[in-house]
């Protein structure tokens, strides 16, 4: 009896030496971060284990649902930042019963995306700037002048045949 | 001012290049040999007009002088206008082709409103022909804006915000745009008289 109990202890023993190890290597690690405008999010099992066909949701202000996606065979997804999003982002990955992995991008890495553009910086801005080519205002000017001739040239034809 | 390409929904569109078609038909029996220059002349100002952009706070606007072109082509300011459109689309992207007939509707039908609301008042005396410069260049705006602002709450009731941002925006443009046109067929009516039409003439 003496010698069941020492071993039940002995197993439990080395049982939990292994534990935490295998709990370890089921981990899910997930890193997300913005950049021009997307979120990209890359999930793994640590040890270079993709977490492949894994469901993704992004949850914004008040827990609200914003994104759900899956993640490629490399484990990676991105998606357009939404519009109007300005406050945090939880970014959860799930990969099976009790393999959850979590991720928070903060704020402000939103306020740059969502800001808009500088009047001044805009394209039509610069474009504006940049003002109108001097050959194609002459240009659009001749094609004005020769359309005016050319209808006025026709009127006069067709004014004359009438009077013949 | 100018609408861009996919802004406006199939039927406005439809609906302005249909109503720029005929007014253009009639607009161009209308023009007889002799006005043919004016017309070529008042056409070349609109067209270049738009690409002189003044930046009023953090907008950049430009002239029209729809007013000027209504005032003294009446009906025939519609080729005018369709025409220098048509050039500032092509050379310059500004406004869609397809957007070509709304924004001919736009920029002629207060033009064509204002000849028959204030040609009267030309050539009566200095004053007078100022003050119909003046109200043609500021109405001939303020309806231009009126009828963008129409299009696009009739495409999307979402755009009324958008509509009404237009309209106060160009509240500096519609007296510029007065004082401009005031002093344009003043100076107009001293050196070059001819450029009226004959009702106003004799």
């Amino acid at each position: 009896m003496k010698k069941n109990i020492w071993g039940i202890i002995l197993f439990l023993w080395v049982g939990a030496l292994f534990l935490p190890g295998s709990a370890l290597a089921h981990r899910v690690i997930l890193f997300a971060w913005v950049e021009e405008g997307m979120v990209h999010v890359e999930g793994g099992f640590g040890s270079d284990k993709p977490a492949q066909n894994c469901d993704i949701k992004a949850f914004g202000k008040n827990q609200s649902l914003i994104f759900t996606g899956k993640t490629d065979a490399a484990g990676r997804l991105s998606f357009k930042v939404p519009g109007g999003h300005t406050s945090d982002m939880v970014l959860e990955l799930a990969a099976g019963p009790g393999h959850k992995g979590t991720w928070t991008i903060g704020a402000e890495e939103f306020e740059a995306v969502q800001a808009p553009p500088e009047p001044n910086e805009s394209p039509q801005h610069k474009a504006l700037e940049k003002g109108a080519d001097p050959l194609k205002i002459l240009a659009g000017i001749g094609v004005i002048f020769g359309l005016a001739l050319g209808v006025g040239l026709l009127r006069k034809k067709s004014k004359g045949s009438f009077h013949d | 001012m100018h609408i861009s390409e996919g802004v406006l929904s199939g039927p406005v569109l439809g609906a302005g290049a249909a109503f720029t078609l005929g007014c253009t038909t009639l607009g161009l029996k209308k023009i007889n040999y002799d006005q043919m220059v004016h017309v070529a002349i008042l056409a070349s100002a609109f067209f270049v007009a738009s690409l002189i952009h003044v930046n009023i706070g953090p907008v950049s606007v430009h002239l029209i002088l729809n007013g000027v072109v209504g005032l003294l082509l009446g009906l025939a300011a519609f080729p005018a206008i369709l025409t220098a459109l048509v050039l500032q689309s092509l050379l310059f992207q500004y406004g869609g082709l397809t957007a070509l007939g709304v924004n001919a509707v736009i920029m002629a039908v207060p033009a064509v409103m204002v000849h028959y609301l204030f040609l009267p008042l030309l050539g009566k005396s200095p004053a007078l022909t100022f003050t119909g410069g003046f109200l043609a260049g500021l109405f001939s705006i303020c309806g231009s804006c009126l009828l963008l602002a129409g299009a696009l709450w009739f495409t999307d009731e979402q755009f009324l915000k958008t509509s009404m941002a237009i309209v106060t925006a160009h509240v500096p443009v519609m007296i510029i745009e007065g004082i401009i046109t005031g002093f344009c067929i003043s100076f107009l009516v001293k050196v070059y008289p001819e450029i009226l039409p004959r009702k106003i003439r004799s």
